[in-house]
């Protein structure tokens, strides 16, 4: 995304109207561009009248269970980056990806950065400059992958998958057309399936198939879903 | 109309200065100070929360997350990025919108948004109830817009749809959604007299 693009999605950044991901996108340009972030601001400003306008008196219950529970919250110090209470990282990323997952790639990945507290490699993808999604097709599931020619590396995402049939699990393949390299498994159960791999090298395509449990050399049935990867 | 509106604008509820010095006093503790910013934000964030999700019970629990999370998180308020109220409304804004599409994306999402599709955004304006001068400011200013402008504005806001989903609903392109939020919000914000 160019600064133009991002400048002109200020509008929509300040309704919550982008994807995650493109919110992300927002806010790494206004980190530098102090005009973008005054615009930003005054139209946050803007928004938030909106919402007082919308203002309705709660049920009366509500003020004694806020009042509560904060008895029980421990308060944040200042400067912290948000994260989430009694949740490991990739947990956490687990579950928000299950919540989300399904309206858009772009909103899991953008969320899965938003509350990732530390740097790892799956975070440092998602800062990638270069880093785009993609939609999967196919008739296995809904899936994303986020992809960095810079860092080399896709992040699968997948999930509403069948549980492969017994003895089998699913595998994902860089697919190039002199033939396909595994690029990992996609771990069991029902929650949504993510696989960090590096080495796109030649790869067009990344495709997840069925193979018998230990994995195969390469893909011994169909893709049940396919990402073309960008050019 | 610019001079009434910056008038109207100095009776919000909270105009920066208590909510922003109350904020403050939250942040090192006092419960008594949390206590009247509750009497403050907590209907205008259980209002925008019941507006964007309808459903009172979800609504509620919205709201709850949002006040003790402002709690939670009052330290971290930095004056430099806006308003204390934006900065609660903006949060409000976000649990609310968060909690719509994860159900839109349990649910089949395509016959949601037919569904809600019949529902047009001009209701919205009828609903703000001008009880108070600042919202009949905000009524007003609204329908100085262009249908456009505003049908992108209040879908995106009280029904927590994205741009592209607005682009779908009015049937217009991308880049124009894009740009009509952007442009209806910039002259929302002159008519409203918002300086920050």
């Amino acid at each position: 995304m160019t600064n133009a693009d991002v400048h002109a999605l200020t509008g929509a950044y300040a309704l919550g109207a982008l994807s995650e991901f493109e919110t992300v996108a927002v806010e790494r340009h206004i980190a530098e561009c102090t005009q973008c972030a005054d615009e930003v601001r005054e139209l946050l400003e803007t928004t938030s009248r909106l919402g007082l306008a919308a203002a309705v008196e709660p049920p009366p219950g509500l003020k004694s269970r806020v009042l509560a529970d904060i008895g029980e919250v421990r308060q944040q110090p200042p400067g912290r980056p948000r994260t989430v209470r009694g949740s490991s990282p990739w947990a956490l990323r687990l579950s928000v990806a299950a919540a989300v997952v399904g309206i858009a790639g772009a909103a899991v990945f953008g969320t899965l950065w938003l509350r990732t507290p530390t740097e790892d490699p799956a975070s440092a993808l998602l800062r990638a400059a270069d880093a785009s999604v993609i939609q999967g097709h196919g008739k296995g599931g809904t899936g994303s992958v986020l992809v960095s020619k810079d860092r080399n590396q896709v992040m699968v995402l997948a999930s509403d998958m069948a549980a492969p049939p017994p003895g089998h699990v699913y595998q994902a393949w860089f697919m190039s057309p002199n033939g396909a390299r595994s690029a990992g498994f996609l771990p069991d159960g029902p929650a949504t399936k993510v696989v960090l791999a590096t080495g796109i090298g030649d790869a067009t395509q990344v495709g997840i198939s069925v193979e018998p449990i230990g994995g195969s050399e390469e893909p011994t049935t169909d893709a049940v879903m396919v990402f073309d990867l960008p050019t | 109309m610019r001079e009434r509106a910056r008038a109207g604008a100095a009776g919000v509820p909270g105009a920066r200065s208590d909510v922003d010095e109350l904020l403050r006093t939250v942040a090192k503790g006092d419960e008594r100070a949390f206590e009247q910013l509750y009497d403050v934000i907590a209907a205008p964030v259980y209002g925008l929360a019941k507006r964007i999700l309808r459903n009172p019970a979800q609504s509620e629990e919205v709201a709850q997350e949002v006040l003790v999370e402002v709690w939670r998180r009052a330290a971290t308020f930095d004056p430099a990025r806006g308003s204390a109220m934006s900065w609660v409304m903006t949060m409000a804004h976000h649990r609310a919108v968060d909690r719509v599409r994860a159900e839109q994306s349990a649910a089949n999402r395509d016959e949601k948004v037919a569904r809600r599709d019949v529902d047009r955004p001009f209701d919205e304006v009828a609903e703000l109830v001008a009880t108070r001068i600042e919202h009949e400011q905000v009524r007003r200013c609204l329908s100085n817009l262009t249908d456009l402008q505003r049908e992108s504005i209040l879908l995106a806001y009280y029904r927590g749809h994205t741009y592209a989903d607005v682009a779908n609903l009015l049937d217009a392109a991308l880049p124009t959604v894009k740009t009509r939020m952007r442009d209806g919000l910039i002259r929302l914000r002159d008519c409203l007299g918002v300086t920050r």
